[in-house]
């Protein structure tokens, strides 16, 4: 089994709170991520997939198609967007690190293309922070 | 004494493209794009190697980086170092030098020589850019701690 890791960027403002809290309790939760105005960042996304190399050409995908898939599926509808306002895939969601790295598994995975399967996506808010998830069904 | 695990960096440079004689020039450019060129292209590749051992209570070390450099030297750099790998590498006479084709054959020469000093390859991992890796961990073991794995 081989993984293969590719890496993408994106800039997005975000705003985090609970519509359902009162204003004291969104400060005192979130923070200065908490700012009505918003933020943004930077944002870099790993994407790592793994399979077997085909046996006559050695590649586990077809990365242009996995590229194209990537880009206009993700990259596309989050770069230069407010991911409180802009994408619907992040509807009625709280726009953390770890909410946006489970939705774009579950946006991505169906369109991996085939044998290849997604293994793990790492999305990294800044240098210091980033969030890690390989699907709902890997147990530990 | 428990296992300790140290990882070491060496670079290469390298041209290489994606061509199947099986298929038309148009059929190549569709399924490779640009990297079908048959006059090559390059890449200034990142090969990292996890290696972990015993620690020698003497020497303080799992292994002397110093031979681990030369032995990266010899079974990685030498053999594939300003090399057309297309051309010049005889693994990839018949199939293609992709990451994934490397990894494997940077993993095939280290681990029986690793092995012969007691030592065990855990993973190995070729860049040939900022944004594109392939790593292996080898077949006994599915992946055991890639959370902890580049």
């Amino acid at each position: 089994m081989i993984y293969l890791t590719r890496r993408y960027d994106f800039s997005a403002s975000h705003r985090l709170y609970n519509p359902d809290f009162s204003d004291e309790k969104n400060w005192a939760v979130f923070g200065k991520c908490n700012n009505p105005n918003g933020h943004g960042h930077n944002y870099e996304l790993e994407i790592t997939v793994k399979g077997q190399p085909d046996p006559r050409t050695g590649l586990i995908i077809d990365l242009a198609e996995f590229n194209q898939q990537v880009n206009s599926r993700i990259i596309d509808l989050l770069d230069h967007k407010d991911l409180n306002r802009d994408v619907s895939f992040m509807a009625d969601q709280i726009p953390t690190s770890e909410n946006i790295v489970i939705a774009i598994w579950n946006e991505l995975v169906p369109y991996i293309p085939a044998p290849a399967t997604l293994h793990k996506l790492r999305l990294m808010e800044s240098r210091n922070n980033y969030a890690e998830y390989q699907g709902a069904s890997l147990l530990r | 004494m428990a296992p300790v695990c140290i990882t070491r960096k060496v670079r290469f440079a390298a041209a290489h493209y994606f061509y199947l004689p099986e298929y038309s020039e148009a059929e190549n450019f569709q399924q490779f794009g640009k990297s079908a060129n048959r006059h090559g292209h390059g890449h200034n590749y990142e090969v990292e190697v996890a290696v972990e051992g015993e620690l020698n209570p003497e020497t303080g070390m799992v292994i002397n980086l110093t031979q681990l450099k030369s032995l990266l030297n010899e079974e990685v750099v030498e053999p594939l170092d300003f090399k057309n790998l297309n051309q010049e590498v005889p693994f990839f006479k018949d199939r293609l030098p992709s990451l994934e084709s490397l990894v494997l054959y940077i993993w095939n020469r280290l681990e029986p020589r690793l092995n012969a000093r007691h030592l065990k390859l855990i993973w190995v991992k070729i860049a040939e850019d900022d944004d594109l890796y392939a790593t292996y961990f080898g077949e006994a073991i599915n992946a055991p701690n890639f959370e902890n794995a580049p």
